[in-house]
C-alpha cells in the first residue's frame, strides 16, 4: 500500500510538468516571428508505477497504482531530411539568382533592342559609307563619316569599360561573400562548442541548434557542402557537427577557437577567379551556390567582352585592309592610312576598349580614301570617285571568314541573342527555383512553424491541468483534515 | 497540412509581390509601347526584330540612294533632252543652209546662230546637279568642258559613279562627257565649229554634207537618253517595290515588338484587379487568429 501523502507527489509532478508545458508555449508563442525557431513540445511520460514490477510484491500481487507525470524532454519538431533538402535548393537559388543578376546588368549595357544601341550605331556607320560613295567629294558628308564612326567607337569603348566594371563588383562581391563563409563558419564553430557542453552535461540546447541550422541555411545559400555530426568517446552524438567541402571541415578550429580552414579567393594569369581553402590551401570549386553563380556570371561577361572585342578587332582590321588601298581627295602617292586606330594610334591592338578614329581623318576629312588609286597616268583621284568608300560600305553584306563566317551585323545579332537565351534561361530558373525553395519553406513550416492557435489551445489545456492538479492537493489536504483533525477525536 | 500563422504571412506576401511584379512588368509594356524590352524578355523575338531594324535601315539607305540615282539620272536625261533640242535645231539651219539659193548674208545670219547653239551645247554639256557637274566623270567639281568644247573630265575606267541600290547591286548613274558629246568619230562641239564655218565660207556642200553626221549624233544622244530613261524606270520600279518590302518588314516587326494597345491594357486590369483582391485578402486572413476568441 502506499503511504499517507503517496497522492501529494502525484500531483505536485502534475503541477510542474503542466508548468513546464505552458513555459515551453509561452516560448514559442515569443518565437513566433522568429527566423529559423523550430517550435518546441515538452515530452510528458508517465512515472514508474509503484509498486515496481518485481518478484515479490509488498502488500501482495495483482495491483499497481501510478505515481503520476514526469516531463523528460523538450524537443524540436523538425524534419532533417527536409533541411538537406531545402539546403541543396536554396544553393541553386542562389546560384540562378547571383547568375540573373550578371546578366541583366549585361543586358543594360547592350541596351537592345533600341535606337541607341550597337546595332543602330552599325546601321548608322554602314549609311555614312554610302553617302560617301555618292558624294566623295562633299567634306560635310565625310564629316558625318568621322562622327558616326566616331559614335560607334565610343559605343565600342563604353560597353568594354562597362563590363569590365561589371567583372570587378562580381571581383568583389566573391570576394565578400568569401568573407562572410568565413564568418559564418567561425559562428558554426563557436556553436559547436557551446552545444557540446550542454550536450555533455546532459541537457537539449534547442535554441542553439536552431542557431546553428539557421546558419546552415544561410551557408548553403553561398556555398555547397556536406554536415557530419561527430560522435563522441561513449558511441553517442556528441552535438558538434562538421561542415565539408572537398572532405575539409571549414568549421575545425584550432586551440584559440578560430577556424583554421578559411576561404581565400585569388586571380591568375588567365583572369580566372581561383578559390582557395585550407591551412595550406588547395582550390575549391562548387556545384551550387551563390559564388559559383558569381563565378558563372564572371566567365559570362568574359565571354560577352571576348565577343565585343571580336567585333570591333575584326571591323577595324576589315575596314583598315581596304582603307588603306584607297586615296584621299589631294594625295599625290599611296597614304596607307588606317581608318580605325588603337590609344597609341597604331593599329597592332585594336580592341572594343582601344579603338579610335584616326586622328589624321578627323581633322583632315578629305583624308578619307574614299577613292580607289588612280590610273597612270593620272597622279590624283577625282573628287567624285567614291568607289573605294563603296568597296567599305559593302563590307557590311560580306561574310567575314574570322567571324565564323558571318557578316558583322549578324555576328553582333547573335550573341545578342545568345546573351538573351542566357539572360532569359536565368530568370527563368530563378523564379522555378524560387517556386521550389517556397513549396519546401512551407513544408517545413508546416512541421515546425509555430501555430498561434494551436499555441493557444495547448495553454488553455496545460492550464486547465495545472488547475486540476492543484485542485488535487486541494482535495487530499480535505482528505487528511478529515484523518487528523476529524478522526478520533472525542469531546 | 498544419497551416500555421507564418506560412499565411509568407504566402501572402510572395503573391503579393508576384502581382506587383506582373502589373509592373504590363506597365513598362504600356509605357515603351513594346513588347520586348531587354532581350531575355524574348530572345528569338528580340533577334528577330534585330535582324529586321538592321533590313529596315539597310533599306532605307538603298532607296536613299535610288533617290538620288533617279534624280541623278532624270537630270542627265533631261540635260541630254535639250542637247537634243539644240542639235535639232542646227540640223535645221544646216537643212537651210545646203540650199543653194540662198543669199550670202541669210547663211552668215544662220552662221551666227549656231554660234549660239554652240555656247548653248558647252552650256548643256557643263550642267550640274546639286552643285556636282553631270558629265565630268567622277571629276565632279571642275568644269568638264571649256568654252571651246575641250573635253576636261575623266573617262574610262574610274569615270563611272557606281551606287549601290541593293546589296552587291550597283548602278551607273553618270556618262561622262566625253562618251555623250565625243563618241567615235562624231564630236558634237566640232561638229557645230564646222557647221558654223561652212555656213560663214557659204559652202552649201560641205553644209549639206553635215547633215548625215547630225543624224548621226541625234541618234547617238536619243540612244543614251533611252538607256538613261530606262535606268531611272528601273530606279523607280525598285523603289516602289522596296517600299513594298519595308511596309511588309515594319509591319512584321511592329507584330513582333509592339503591343496590342487594347489586349495590354486588359491585361493590365485584370493583373490589378488580382492585386487589390491579393491584398484585401490577405489583410483578411492575417487578422484572427483564436486569441481573438479567446478571453
Amino acid at each position: 500500500m502506499p503511504g499517507t501523502f503517496f497522492g501529494f507527489n502525484t500531483a505536485l509532478r502534475g503541477m510542474q510538468a503542466q508548468q513546464r508545458g505552458i513555459y515551453t508555449t509561452s516560448h514559442n508563442i515569443a518565437n513566433a516571428n522568429t527566423d529559423g525557431y523550430t517550435r518546441q513540445r515538452v515530452v510528458l511520460a508517465p512515472t514508474l508505477a509503484y509498486p515496481v514490477p518485481a518478484l515479490n510484491h509488498p502488500g501482495g500481487t495483482g495491483w499497481q497504482i501510478g505515481t503520476g507525470v514526469d516531463s523528460q524532454e523538450t524537443t524540436r519538431l523538425r524534419d532533417a531530411f527536409l533541411d538537406t533538402q531545402i539546403r541543396r535548393e536554396t544553393g541553386s537559388l542562389g546560384q540562378w539568382e547571383q547568375m540573373q543578376d550578371v546578366l541583366k546588368q549585361v543586358e543594360v549595357v547592350f541596351n537592345e533592342p533600341s535606337d541607341t544601341g550597337l546595332s543602330t550605331l552599325m546601321s548608322q556607320f554602314w549609311a555614312s559609307w554610302q553617302e560617301l560613295a555618292k558624294y566623295a567629294e562633299s567634306s560635310p558628308v565625310r564629316t558625318t563619316v568621322v562622327e558616326t564612326a566616331n559614335a560607334l567607337a565610343e559605343a565600342f569603348r563604353h560597353s568594354a569599360t562597362q563590363l569590365t566594371q561589371i567583372k570587378d563588383d562580381i571581383d568583389q562581391t566573391i570576394d565578400l561573400k568569401v568573407k562572410e563563409v568565413n564568418s559564418l563558419a567561425q559562428q558554426i564553430a563557436n556553436l559547436n562548442g557551446q552545444i557540446k557542453n550542454i550536450v555533455a552535461a546532459g541537457d537539449q540546447p534547442n535554441d542553439l541548434l536552431d542557431q546553428r541550422d539557421l546558419l546552415l541555411d544561410q551557408l548553403s545559400k553561398i556555398i555547397d557542402f556536406t554536415v557530419k555530426e561527430n560522435v563522441g568517446a561513449d558511441g553517442k552524438a556528441d552535438g558538434t557537427i562538421q561542415v565539408l567541402v572537398s572532405n575539409i571541415d571549414i568549421t575545425a578550429v584550432g586551440s584559440d577557437n578560430k577556424i583554421i580552414n578559411t576561404f581565400s579567393t585569388s586571380i591568375d594569369i588567365d583572369d580566372n577567379v581561383q578559390l582557395k581553402l585550407g591551412a595550406s590551401p588547395v582550390s575549391v570549386t562548387f556545384d551550387r551556390g551563390e559564388i559559383r553563380g558569381l563565378l558563372q556570371g564572371r566567365s559570362n561577361v568574359k565571354t560577352y567582352l571576348a565577343n565585343l572585342d571580336k567585333l570591333a578587332t575584326d571591323l577595324a582590321t576589315t575596314i583598315n585592309t581596304k582603307h588603306m588601298g584607297g586615296w584621299g581627295i589631294g594625295d599625290t602617292a599611296a597614304q596607307n592610312r588606317p581608318f580605325f586606330v588603337d590609344g597609341d594610334n597604331s593599329t597592332d591592338n585594336i580592341t572594343a576598349s582601344s579603338i579610335y578614329i584616326n586622328q589624321d581623318l578627323i581633322d583632315h576629312p578629305m583624308h578619307i580614301a574614299a577613292a580607289s588609286p588612280p590610273t597612270p597616268p593620272l597622279t590624283t583621284v577625282a573628287p567624285g570617285d567614291g568607289s573605294n568608300a563603296l568597296a567599305i560600305a559593302r563590307l557590311q553584306h560580306e561574310l567575314i571568314p574570322d567571324l565564323s563566317s558571318t557578316t558583322f551585323d549578324d555576328y553582333y545579332k547573335n550573341f545578342t541573342a545568345k546573351l538573351g537565351v542566357d539572360a532569359h534561361e536565368a530568370v527563368r530558373m530563378t523564379t522555378n527555383q524560387g517556386v521550389l525553395v517556397d513549396q519546401l519553406t512551407n513544408r517545413k513550416e508546416s512541421i515546425s512553424g509555430v501555430s498561434l492557435d494551436e499555441e493557444m489551445a495547448n495553454m488553455l489545456q496545460y492550464q486547465r491541468a495545472y488547475e486540476a492538479s492543484a485542485r488535487m492537493i486541494t482535495t487530499l489536504d480535505g482528505m487528511l483534515d478529515k484523518i487528523i483533525n476529524g478522526m478520533g477525536v472525542t469531546r | 497540412m498544419r497551416v500555421t500563422n507564418r506560412m499565411l504571412n509568407n504566402n501572402v506576401i510572395r503573391n503579393i509581390n508576384r502581382n506587383l511584379e506582373n502589373m509592373a512588368r504590363t506597365q513598362e509594356q504600356m509605357s515603351s509601347g513594346k513588347r520586348v524590352n531587354r532581350p531575355s524578355d524574348d530572345p528569338i523575338v528580340v533577334a528577330r526584330v534585330l535582324g529586321f531594324k538592321i533590313s529596315i535601315a539597310a533599306n532605307d539607305q538603298y532607296k536613299k540612294n535610288m533617290e538620288d540615282a533617279k534624280g541623278w539620272l532624270d537630270a542627265s536625261e533631261s540635260a541630254l533632252g535639250m542637247a537634243t533640242d539644240v542639235l535639232q535645231r542646227a540640223r535645221e539651219l544646216a537643212v537651210y543652209g545646203s540650199n543653194g539659193t540662198m543669199p550670202k548674208e541669210s547663211m552668215e545670219a544662220l552662221a551666227a546662230e549656231v554660234d549660239q547653239l554652240f555656247g548653248e551645247m558647252v552650256q548643256i554639256a557643263n550642267s550640274s546637279y546639286g552643285g556636282r557637274f553631270l558629265f565630268g566623270g567622277s571629276q565632279t567639281t571642275q568644269r568638264p568642258f571649256t568654252d571651246d568644247g575641250t573635253y576636261q573630265g575623266m573617262k574610262g575606267s574610274g569615270s563611272e559613279l557606281k551606287w549601290e541600290v541593293a546589296p552587291q547591286v550597283t548602278i551607273t548613274v553618270n556618262e561622262n562627257g566625253q562618251d555623250v558629246f565625243k563618241q567615235d568619230s562624231i564630236d558634237v562641239f566640232k561638229l557645230l565649229e564646222d557647221l558654223s564655218k561652212d555656213l560663214a565660207s557659204h559652202n552649201n556642200t560641205a553644209v549639206s554634207s553635215t547633215l548625215s553626221q547630225f543624224d548621226q549624233a541625234i541618234d547617238h544622244i536619243l540612244n543614251l537618253r533611252a538607256t538613261l530613261g530606262a535606268k531611272s524606270n528601273r530606279m523607280e520600279m525598285a523603289m516602289s517595290r522596296l517600299d513594298d518590302t519595308q511596309i511588309g518588314l515594319t509591319q512584321t516587326m511592329s507584330k513582333l515588338e509592339d503591343i496590342d494597345l487594347a489586349e495590354t491594357v486588359m491585361n493590365y486590369k485584370t493583373q490589378e484587379n488580382v492585386y487589390l483582391a491579393s491584398l484585401s485578402t490577405g489583410a483578411k486572413v492575417l487578422q484572427p487568429s483564436l486569441i481573438d476568441y479567446l478571453r
